[in-house]
């Protein structure tokens, strides 16, 4: 076993797509059978509807994958920690804020004050009435493996038993689309991470110095990482290797 | 009802995103924020930046007054005629 290694317990796992919601949908996601639709935009019964018209694209999947990974039973509970993690964030909310200031237009109060990177969070734990400790991050194509690398420190060394990760991304603004170097996709995945929980799916990453044939991208642009891992979580596969920001990672599970 | 007052309804509808609203839901006479409609004061700015646009019209933010034109559709509708005719 690699000692460098960032270890997991997977209790629970939630993702959206539009067009691809429930499990077998996702199953059949990874076999290559369905593909996401265009657009699609989350239902979200539980928010109620003047919290609700607050919400962006990318928070309504954020709060919706939260809310789904977090519900037992019919019963709504909370993680000991948050994480909320997204590449981009609310830059639509912000493109559409700087165009505006370009037209030298008065800017929407709403939309400046919900640009900011922790909305989901702050939404999220509006609408759960979660007032746990939550993290916003953004780390380029690693934010997933920063992200569940910070889960791991907050179970490791705080006195949380359960970290919640949230991943939600969407497509660049039509001005920022030639800088991308992954493929454009509106998801969102939730990941329930409990301390010395062994009943969950063990999950574990590490950088890996690849050599040159791992890292050279196919032709047209990779996945993103979290749906690469995703489709890996959805697998039969032990191991699988996903090229990362500088360095490939190593991921192993559970058969 | 005038048309000021279901102009005014819309444009409350249009520009806070009350998505699940039609003009006939919103009383011309019921508080907009707090207990009647429910607007917070994130609203008031994005309803004052609306109303200004759409109306040419300046809002006083410090003004004791611009509470009261805020306080209902009636009043907006009234506050908004008067500072057409001034």
């Amino acid at each position: 076993m690699d000692d460098n290694a960032i270890h997991l317990n997977v209790n629970q796992w939630y993702a959206w797509s539009p067009g691809i919601e429930s499990s077998d949908d996702w199953e059949a996601w990874a076999r290559k059978q369905r593909m996401p639709l265009e657009s699609g935009v989350p239902e979200l019964p539980f928010v109620k509807p003047m919290l609700r018209r607050r919400l962006s694209q990318l928070s309504k999947m954020a709060v919706k994958v939260a809310f789904e990974c977090l519900s037992k039973e019919g019963q709504q509970v909370v993680a000991d920690r948050t994480v909320f993690c997204s590449r981009h964030g609310e830059l639509t909310r912000t493109v559409g804020l700087l165009e505006s200031l370009s037209l030298d237009e008065d800017l929407s109060p709403t939309g400046f004050s919900l640009s900011v990177h922790n909305a989901a969070s702050g939404l999220y734990s509006i609408a759960n009435k979660d007032k746990s400790p939550s993290v916003s991050l953004a780390a380029g194509r690693d934010t997933l493996v920063e992200g569940l690398r910070e889960a791991s420190m907050l179970l490791n060394s705080d006195d949380a038993e359960t970290v919640l990760v949230v991943i939600a991304e969407e497509p660049l603004p039509e001005h920022l689309l030639p800088f991308a170097d992954e493929m454009q996709r509106s998801f969102a995945l939730a990941l329930l991470l409990a301390r010395g929980d062994n009943t969950g799916k063990r999950l574990s990453f590490s950088s890996f110095d690849s050599p040159v044939e791992v890292l050279t991208e196919r032709a047209g642009l990779p996945e993103p990482q979290s749906l690469a891992v995703l489709n890996f979580l959805l697998s039969q596969e032990t191991e699988c290797k996903i090229p990362g920001a500088r360095s490939s990672w190593v991921w192993r599970q559970n058969a | 009802m005038s048309d000021l007052a279901t102009e005014i309804k819309q444009l409350i509808i249009e520009s806070l995103d009350l998505e699940d609203m039609t003009v006939a839901d919103i009383e011309s006479d019921e508080p907009l924020f707090g207990d009647g409609l429910g607007l917070d004061s994130i609203d008031a700015l994005e309803l004052g930046l609306a109303i200004k646009n759409q109306y040419q019209i300046t809002i006083d933010a410090e003004s004791e007054d611009t509470k009261k034109h805020f306080a209902s559709v009636s009043a907006l509708a009234a506050f908004i005629t008067a500072s057409k005719e001034g």
